[in-house]
């Protein structure tokens, strides 16, 4: 079409090259102006259609979602996890199965954004009858009744599970209010990861076992190099994470500061001890740094650069070991966190299932948690050294401390539970952390001392805790 | 009309509409379900406190207040102004260099337009990933790049990891990824130029600045605006880039607005306050295009 073609008619969109093609007729417009009344009536009838044909979708899916007519009873369970993991609760549900025949599980992986996508369903009234939750999480959760207290119900016939064979940490992270609401599967906590060969290659001794955080960061000075000698270092003695908070709450811990109160409603984030050690942990980065920064690492991850040996010391959790008893050649081991002025102090999180409070079944959901939490199923997830089992049974047994593999010192995961401190989190964790995150962050990049970022967001932080 | 009266049934079969209806039923639904009842939906949500999983309370405008007298909303908005305004003008002066470079009857242009387009049907995950390690600090060929240049001893950057550069990066990301659609829309306005045009003002002595600011500009208007108009929301709701690669770090210096609600709707369950940021969004959307629309009488032609 011609330019001046286009110049002649008023056109109230600006014509575009490819919506010029098609416009070719607009035949029925012009058939129904002759009868206007005839038009309202077909018009109606075709909203009526539109409206039958809905009602219709929405009914076909609100097809029961009960059973297969074979008259057993269907559970479904979701949980999050690798391949691996995967593998694992399939086998687990078949020998439960087996076990129970008149019982199927629908076994529900979600392996990314696994709490959005549990929020979701439960908001569509869609709650699996067993899920994975973690200590993190639980706390939205339990506030909103969402889940079946277990408290009650533990030890009885229905529900056969002693709660002397847990760990009591473990127990504590799952409980709100002295309710129990999950059983632990595993604990998380935190230990140092020491690359032995760098040690040896770099002719430093390896730090006790019984050390101080003062003791981790002469060691971590003595292990950081510039190997290449431009001024800044590319091996380095200790990690360092900006976030989680988790992954540095240790060292404010150890030194006796603390986030929150007691009550999980009142700062505590401004008291001297925990200034202190937010900018003693910062300096690890500092003018002499022995941990790298961002521009040191990139997208790398710490773990990355343990295993490139370029990191001799590294925070972190059990699910690191059965990547670095397949992946690495040197030789290496687990130390307890290093103790500060109120000793060694990490975190105790646990993951494990709860039940919807909500369930049709809950007999059978009560079943499969208990089968999922007895000895031998416990056992099949210590196999793969990923986890640390929340029942001292399998925890005690050599499946856990596994004599003559990586880690030497496996002990030590468990030692750590005994002097942990049990996860506690406020409902607004999420939000909460995030703003911690931000505010912290000026200063793990060493533009801002610990003192001002926390004056600067104390407000920000107890609004956030108070609605 | 027949005599005999047909059923109810031979009654609607026969009417056009009726089976307009029908046919056009999938879609109605789809939008009902999926758009309309939605967009309604949280109009009404912009008005309450609910996570999702309690009941929703009412709170009037509160959601809005709260917006208004927080920081961080300010900040997403700045941050989301520049990166609009300085990506929308860089994709568009860029896309009408390239379209002006690819409209000519050379051997073998078709491969090159399909190289410009390339970036366009790849997807953002992947883009994400490679430009992810383009920007890499440590062993990114970008930072590599730069030290190659003499003399100049650039310090090497964080890229995605520094708050000054940053949102550049994501800038630089996304007009990587748009251009070749812009590029692809202003070439087939170029093409719809008639020759005769440009054959005249040669005869009248014009150069080529001269054409491309007496013909090319003036007769390519209806196709900027298209451009403009579409790269400006598209713009708006960036997402995905965040989503991938920032999280709207560092500080807050990639927090779009779109990313931002987001978070508050899917990472804190914030439901009502992210229902007020798109309506915000919305408006701010709806008043940008309403003066552009107004505007497009003074710069467009045959309006």
């Amino acid at each position: 079409m011609l330019a001046s073609d286009r110049l002649k008619k008023p056109v109230p969109l600006p014509r575009l090259p490819f919506s010029q093609v098609g416009v070719t007729k607009c035949k029925s417009s012009t058939d129904v102006d002759k009868r206007p009344l005839g038009e309202w009536a077909r018009l109606l009838l075709g909203l009526g259609c539109v409206g039958v044909l809905v009602l219709g979708l929405g009914l076909m899916g609100c097809a029961p979602a009960d059973g297969d007519g074979s008259g057993k009873t269907k559970l479904v369970l979701s949980f999050w996890g690798s391949a691996n993991e995967l593998a694992t609760f399939k086998q687990l549900v078949a020998d439960f199965e087996a076990l129970h025949p008149d019982i199927t599980v629908e076994a529900r992986h979600i392996p990314q954004n696994y709490f959005q996508k549990i929020h979701i369903l439960m908001a569509s009234g869609l709650t699996p009858d067993v899920m994975m939750v973690n200590s993190l999480s639980l706390p939205v959760y339990s506030e909103h009744d969402q889940f079946l207290p277990l408290t009650d119900l533990l030890g009885t016939d229905a529900f056969p599970v002693e709660r002397a064979d847990f760990y009591a940490g473990a127990l504590a992270a799952l409980s709100r209010h002295g309710t129990l609401y999950a059983m632990p599967r595993d604990v998380s906590n935190l230990v140092v990861y020491v690359n032995k060969r760098m040690f040896e290659q770099a002719g430093v001794p390896l730090p006790p076992r019984n050390w101080t955080l003062d003791q981790m960061r002469q060691t971590a000075r003595r292990m950081t190099r510039d190997v290449n000698h431009d001024g800044h270092p590319e091996q380095f003695g200790m990690s360092f994470y900006a976030k989680p908070p988790l992954f540095w709450l240790p060292f404010v811990w150890s030194e006796g500061g603390r986030l929150l109160a007691d009550d999980l409603h009142t700062l505590a984030i401004d008291r001297p001890e925990t200034i202190n050690a937010l900018q003693a942990y910062a300096d690890l980065r500092g003018n002499e740094p022995v941990a790298p920064r961002r521009i040191d690492t990139g997208a790398v991850t710490m773990s990355q650069l343990f295993i490139q040996e370029k990191l001799a010391m590294m925070v972190n959790g059990r699910w690191m070991v059965p990547a670095l008893r397949q992946q690495v050649g040197f030789d290496w081991d687990v130390w307890p966190f290093p103790r500060g002025r109120q000793g060694s102090v990490v975190g105790i999180d646990a993951s494990g299932y709860a039940i919807a409070k909500q369930t049709q079944h809950k007999a059978e959901a009560l079943k499969l948690v208990a089968f999922l939490s007895s000895r031998s199923a416990q056992a099949r997830w210590t196999e793969s050294g990923l986890i640390i089992p929340a029942r001292l049974d399998v925890a005690e047994s050599n499946l856990f401390l596994a004599p003559g593999q990586r880690p030497a010192h496996a002990r030590v995961f468990l030692e750590v539970i005994a002097s942990g401190m049990p996860s506690r989190t406020p409902p607004q964790w999420d939000e909460f952390s995030e703003a911690l995150q931000l505010a912290l962050e000026p200063v793990w990049e060493g533009r801002t001392q610990a003192r001002d970022a926390v004056a600067g967001s104390t407000a920000e932080l107890q609004r956030i805790l108070a609605h | 009309m027949v005599q005999a009266r047909p059923t109810l049934i031979n009654r609607l079969a026969q009417r056009e509409l009726f089976w307009a209806a029908v046919f056009i039923a999938p879609l109605i639904c789809g939008l009902f379900i999926f758009t309309y009842i939605p967009v309604v939906c949280s109009l009404a949500l912009s008005f309450s406190s609910w996570n999702l999983l309690g009941d929703p309370q009412w709170v009037g405008l509160e959601n809005y207040t709260h917006l208004l007298g927080d920081p961080l909303f300010f900040k997403t908005m700045a941050v989301t102004t520049v990166f609009v305004v300085v990506g929308v003008t860089l994709e568009i002066v860029l896309a009408l260099a390239v379209a002006l470079l690819l409209n000519r009857a050379v051997q073998g242009i078709a491969v090159f337009r399909s190289v410009f387009f390339l970036p366009v049907v790849s997807p953002m995950v992947s883009v994400a990933l490679v430009w992810g390690w383009i920007f890499d600090p440590q062993f990114g060929w970008l930072n590599a790049l730069l030290q190659l240049i003499p003399f100049a001893h650039l310090p090497r950057i964080a890229w995605l990891y520094d708050e000054q550069w940053a949102l550049w990066a994501l800038i630089m990301i996304r007009i990587w990824k748009d251009l070749g659609y812009t590029m692809l829309i202003l070439l087939a306005g170029l093409q719809g130029i008639p020759s005769h045009l440009y054959e005249s003002a040669r005869i009248d002595g014009a150069g080529w600045w001269r054409q491309l600011w007496a013909v090319t500009l003036p007769m390519l208007s209806p196709t900027l605006f298209f451009v403009i108009t579409v790269a400006m929301i598209q713009a708006f709701q960036t997402f995905d880039v965040v989503y991938l690669l920032t999280e709207g770090g560092p500080g807050n210096s990639t927090q779009l607005l779109v990313y931002w609600l987001f978070k508050n709707a899917f990472q804190f369950y914030k439901v009502g306050p992210a229902s007020a940021m798109a309506y915000v969004l919305f408006l701010i959307i709806l008043s940008l295009t309403l003066v552009q629309w107004t505007l497009r009488k003074r710069w467009v032609l045959h309006e």
